[in-house]
């Protein structure tokens, strides 16, 4: 008789079991597949658009493109334009960024109490949250209006910085913080000076903490269209004048999108904007992977 | 802190304390045998003392090893090293007194001459008095941890000391060269060791209350002449 | 110059009347310690947990101070120099400091590890003088033959103990007067830790140690001289087999006899 029981009631546990894996499983899947269709759809619509002309020539315009549908061909031109100008502001953007970055990141982590630090922490996360159209209209405001006094790649650039920088403060500061005390003190007793030992222990030794953060951040605002669209604006040639309008892959696809001539143009850049933010994010872990400090 | 060391050490304290009350019951048998004036020991006091002769052997290694094991298992400092080998040291200087002890009741027994023995009697009792007082004030020191009796102790060796001296002259005086009768000669003799051995517990007396001394002071103040060990004691008590 | 407390003459190092305090609220940490060092012996820092031990070690090569909020009182005579006035970097050349966990940095390898002082205090030596101070430190804390052949990897797979010794090397290499060891063993098992005090015994004849420890017995092994600290305060100095044997100092002996602590 006992025996019976036990043996039914473990039954049912193990029954519990399989159902809570079911489920879990079962849930898996039902969030995942959203992104494994996305990719799908693109990779089936986009792949065929993606050759040599992409990454080689700029846009077309939109009577090429009329004429080609009209005649069944290919749609000419590529990209160029985009990918030149999301790199060139993605530069302009790093350089403001990660200088400041990761100083205000070493500030933070070197004076955790000051009452600065914790001013400085909240804005950094109100920055975060900030939409990014209204950060294109701050760019807009400061650089377009007052600076360049025209859309410029420099008023992207600003916004796409400003967007960047809590993501490599808050890295900074948390990398730097997992640091020992112990390895520091080992660098005082050296009578190794302060700014040394930021910039040679203490950062070197959080490279893979910081190269995580900025990845990331990059990876984030590759895709950003809002801020750009005030700001940049986009163009049909390739530019490099840091005054003048630029454009930006995003931004095509969202010209792509407009243009009834151009609309199945949205899938290959779409695929292209994609792998290379899936691409940056692995790389990303896998660097916070293998360069862990014990 | 410790309380396993707490309790060893404490165990090493309480078996002294039993093994220094067998040293002085034996000295009260002595003192008993002596005060009879008789060469006649009864036979169950001298079966009582071999027995407690026996204990009193086994003590001395029990004590022994109890304070190696401690130190072995505990590695003690400061005060509680000092005492367990104050105990291991004046366990040694007991058993001597112990020995001394028997050796005493058994010259005794083999005096012949009974009326050379009675005439020097009150003599040879006097100093024995003396010395069994040095052995209570010694190991009372010990136990209560004051200084004044191992420091009396110490002072009063020169007094047994004296006593010997002047019993042998006493003794030389009354028997030679007047007799020569071996009876006389073999008592004189057995008295004389009698009283040296009874000088002898005097010295282990003062052992221990040296072994006090160091126990309490951290000084070990063993073979030095008396000028110096005057100015130590000074130097403790000021 | 303490030499009424210590009978030490020439010492390498005189502490006078110094005081130490953190923060605002002025509790002393090291309250009016006075004691002199001998040169190429050991001497143990010990007391119980917040006894200001630490704190002692630390002023000597001026740590403390890394520390906001920090006043000193009193001072140091290193060699008859007053170590306030020379330059902290300058100081810590001449006293060099050995932590409590082993700590070689993460991302040098070994040889750079070992030259680390000079590498990151941008002195410019000779490969040849590099390579012979690596080797020569390490041959010292008897690390050289078991690292010979990785010298270009990185030491994160040394055991606890060997980055110990490695850290020690990389303070012997800067041809210190003065190592300061804060609890170098504690987070070693028995070996490795009774290689470390084999090796502290060595080192003596060409450098003046000082140490602290939270155990005892490692300073009745090694030392020569010891300080028990309580409270702030120096209770007890001396040569360590008195102070074992027969301690002056009512706290001192309640602290040997595990009374407290």
């Amino acid at each position: 008789m006992a025996k019976d029981i036990t043996y039914r009631s473990t039954q049912m546990r193990l029954n519990k079991d399989k159902f809570a894996l079911f489920l879990i499983i079962f849930f898996t899947i039902i969030t995942t597949l959203p992104l494994l269709l996305i990719i799908g759809k693109l990779i089936v619509k986009g792949i065929g658009q993606i050759n040599l002309d992409f990454f080689t020539k700029i846009t077309p315009n939109t009577l090429e493109a009329m004429v080609a549908l009209a005649s069944g061909e290919r749609i000419p031109g590529g990209i160029l334009n985009g990918i030149t100008g999301s790199l060139y502001m993605l530069l302009i953007a790093s350089a403001i960024a990660i200088p400041t970055g990761i100083l205000t990141g070493v500030f933070l982590s070197e004076n955790p109490d000051k009452k600065y630090s914790n001013i400085i922490r909240d804005i950094a996360d109100v920055l975060q949250g900030v939409p990014s159209i209204v950060l294109g209209i701050i760019a807009y405001i400061w650089v377009v209006k007052n600076i360049t006094r025209g859309f410029s790649a420099l008023a992207g650039s600003v916004s796409l910085s400003i967007m960047m920088l809590p993501l490599i403060i808050r890295s900074t500061e948390e990398t730097l913080k997992m640091i020992p005390a112990s390895i520091r003190e080992a660098g005082f007793a050296l009578g190794v000076p302060y700014h040394k030992i930021i910039f040679k222990i203490l950062l070197p030794s959080g490279m893979s903490g910081l190269l995580t953060g900025i990845l990331l951040s990059i990876s984030r605002i590759l895709g950003e269209t809002a801020p750009l669209m005030m700001t940049a604006l986009g163009s049909s040639v390739i530019n490099f004048n840091i005054a003048k309008p630029t454009s930006a892959v995003p931004l095509l696809i969202w010209e792509f999108y407009n243009d009834p001539n151009m609309i199945s143009l949205i899938w290959g850049s779409s695929l292209f904007l994609m792998l290379i933010v899936l691409s940056l994010n692995i790389i990303a872990k896998r660097i916070a992977r293998k360069w862990k400090i014990q | 802190m410790s309380i396993k060391k707490e309790e060893d050490i404490q165990k090493v304290k309480k078996d002294f304390e039993e093994y220094s009350n067998l040293i002085l019951i034996q000295l009260k048998f002595l003192q008993k045998i002596i005060k009879s004036e008789s060469n006649i020991v009864p036979d169950d006091i001298f079966k009582e003392i071999k027995k407690h002769e026996k204990e009193i052997d086994k003590f001395e290694v029990k004590v022994s090893e109890k304070v190696i094991n401690t130190i072995v298992l505990h590695n003690p400092v400061a005060s509680e090293l000092r005492q367990l080998m104050a105990c291991y040291r004046m366990s040694v200087n007991m058993e001597r007194i112990g020995d001394l002890v028997l050796n005493i009741v058994r010259y005794i027994k083999k005096i012949e001459d009974t009326k050379l023995y009675t005439d020097f009697i009150d003599a040879i009792d006097n100093i024995l008095l003396s010395s069994i007082g040095m052995v209570e004030k010694a190991l009372l020191s010990f136990a209560n941890d004051d200084i004044e009796y191992a420091i009396w102790t110490i002072k009063n060796e020169e007094i047994v000391d004296e006593l010997n001296h002047s019993f042998i002259k006493n003794v030389i005086k009354k028997t030679y060269p007047k007799e020569k009768s071996q009876a006389k000669l073999s008592t004189f003799l057995t008295m004389k060791s009698i009283v040296s051995n009874i000088e002898r517990i005097a010295d282990n007396a003062t052992d221990i209350a040296e072994a006090t001394i160091y126990s309490l002071e951290g000084k070990d103040i063993r073979h030095k002449s008396i000028k110096k060990i005057d100015k130590e004691i000074d130097n403790i008590t000021s | 110059m303490n030499e009424a407390i210590t009978e030490i003459k020439d010492p390498i190092l005189s502490i006078n009347n110094l005081s130490i305090s953190y923060g605002t609220n002025g509790n002393f940490a090291v309250k009016d310690v006075s004691v002199d060092i001998k040169k190429n012996a050991i001497t143990a820092i010990m007391g119980p947990s917040g006894c200001g031990k630490s704190t002692l070690l630390r002023g000597i090569n001026r740590m403390h101070e890394l520390y906001s909020n920090t006043e000193t009182l009193g001072n140091i005579y290193l060699n008859n120099d007053d170590i306030t006035k020379i330059n902290p970097i300058k100081l810590r050349r001449k006293i060099g400091m050995v932590f409590q966990r082993p700590n070689p940095f993460p991302t040098m390898n070994i040889y750079d590890n070992v030259i680390a002082g000079y590498k990151l205090n941008g002195i410019k030596i000779k490969k040849t003088k590099k390579d012979e101070i690596v080797e020569q430190s390490l041959k010292d804390v008897a690390l050289w033959d078991e690292v010979k052949d990785s010298l270009f990897q990185r030491g994160t797979f040394l055991s606890g103990g060997q980055q110990q010794r490695l850290c020690i090397a990389r303070a012997l290499a800067y041809k210190p007067e003065v190592i300061l060891l804060d609890e170098p063993t504690s987070a070693l098992d028995p070996i490795a830790t009774s290689r470390i005090e084999d090796l502290l015994v060595q080192l003596k004849e060409n450098y003046t140690i000082i140490l602290v420890t939270h155990n005892m017995s490692q300073a009745a092994r090694i030392s020569d001289y010891s300080i028990f600290m309580y409270l702030g305060e120096l209770i007890e100095y001396g040569k360590t087999k008195n102070m074992f044997t027969n301690p002056v100092d009512k706290r001192t002996e309640e602290y040997l006899t595990g009374k407290f602590g």
